[in-house]
């Protein structure tokens, strides 16, 4: 009973002489790069990456334009040359009876 | 320096004052938050999180407390929610072990912890109380931690968690009581 009540104690008094556990040096090194890192990617878009997604959309945007006026004209077109068979065909069903 | 200046330093975004800020409180930090922990490596990431904190939040310090009390807090705080974290990814690995996916906690979480600044013929028995601390409730943990691992008066201890200079000197005494028990405990299984 004293063996444990005295092992006790003593565990208890164990802090006896602790020093203060040392951070690491380069803390400061190492937290400044966090902070940064998160400001990176916090960061608006830079200009050249406006300017090139500008770009893109500007060309999509035409080609989408220049299918559109293409598949119009081929759609006129093609309207068009129905139209003309129609005539044809009923002209020529006409001179046949 | 006197305090006000350096504060309004810090909040202006002075990196030289941040710095200077770090220097004096590192070791501080470092050594309330590894008692807390428990792992030197979680309390590295820790520490830094600490001042990350603590630079995004210098502007919110109204100056109602010293400066020192108010990290303290932010210590302690982030290093609980830490150990939350911890103990909820331990329950979630042991459900998913029962279900054969291995857990994800590493077996150091549950090895003795030997505090760098023990000396050396208390280790043991210091490693020993470190355990028995950890199931401490969480303000006796705090408490105790604050007095015998990072050395605070309890006048700085109550001021660090808000409380009265009776309620700190009743947490410490119930901790004491607890550890007791808890030694107790563990000399019976292991010391006979």
């Amino acid at each position: 009973m004293k063996a444990k009540e005295q092992w006790v104690n003593e565990t208890l008094d164990s802090f006896e002489g602790l020093k203060r556990a040392a951070a690491d040096p380069e803390t400061f090194g190492l937290v400044m790069r966090q902070l940064q890192h998160a400001e990176q990617k916090r960061a608006p878009l830079s200009y050249g990456i406006f300017l090139r997604i500008a770009a893109g959309l500007a060309l999509l945007i035409t080609v989408n334009v220049i299918s559109l006026v293409y598949y119009h004209q081929n759609d006129t077109l093609q309207n068009i040359q129905k139209s003309l068979d129609s005539e044809y065909f009923s002209y020529i069903d006409n001179l046949n009876p | 320096m006197d305090e006000v200046h350096f504060i309004e330093r810090l909040k202006s975004g002075d990196r030289e004052a941040f710095r200077k800020l770090v220097g004096e409180y590192r070791d501080r930090v470092f050594n309330t938050a590894i008692g807390l922990l428990q792992n030197r490596e979680d309390t590295e990431d820790v520490t830094q999180d600490i001042f990350i904190g603590i630079f995004e939040s210098i502007s919110q310090f109204r100056g109602d407390s010293k400066l020192s009390t108010w990290i303290y807090r932010i210590t302690i705080q982030k290093s609980l929610a830490f150990i939350r974290n911890r103990e909820r990814k331990k329950r979630t690995g042991i459900v998913f072990s029962l279900f054969g996916r291995e857990s994800q906690i590493p077996l150091t979480s549950q090895a003795s912890f030997y505090h760098p600044g023990v000396v050396l013929e208390n280790k043991e028995r210091a490693a020993v109380l470190f355990g028995a601390m950890n199931k401490l409730p969480e303000n006796q943990r705090i408490a105790f931690t604050l007095h015998k691992v990072e050395f605070l008066s309890y006048n700085e201890i109550s001021e660090i968690m808000k409380l009265t200079l009776p309620a700190v000197e009743s947490l410490m005494f119930r901790a004491k009581q607890n550890l007791r028990r808890f030694l107790s405990d563990y000399y019976d299984k292991n010391e006979k």
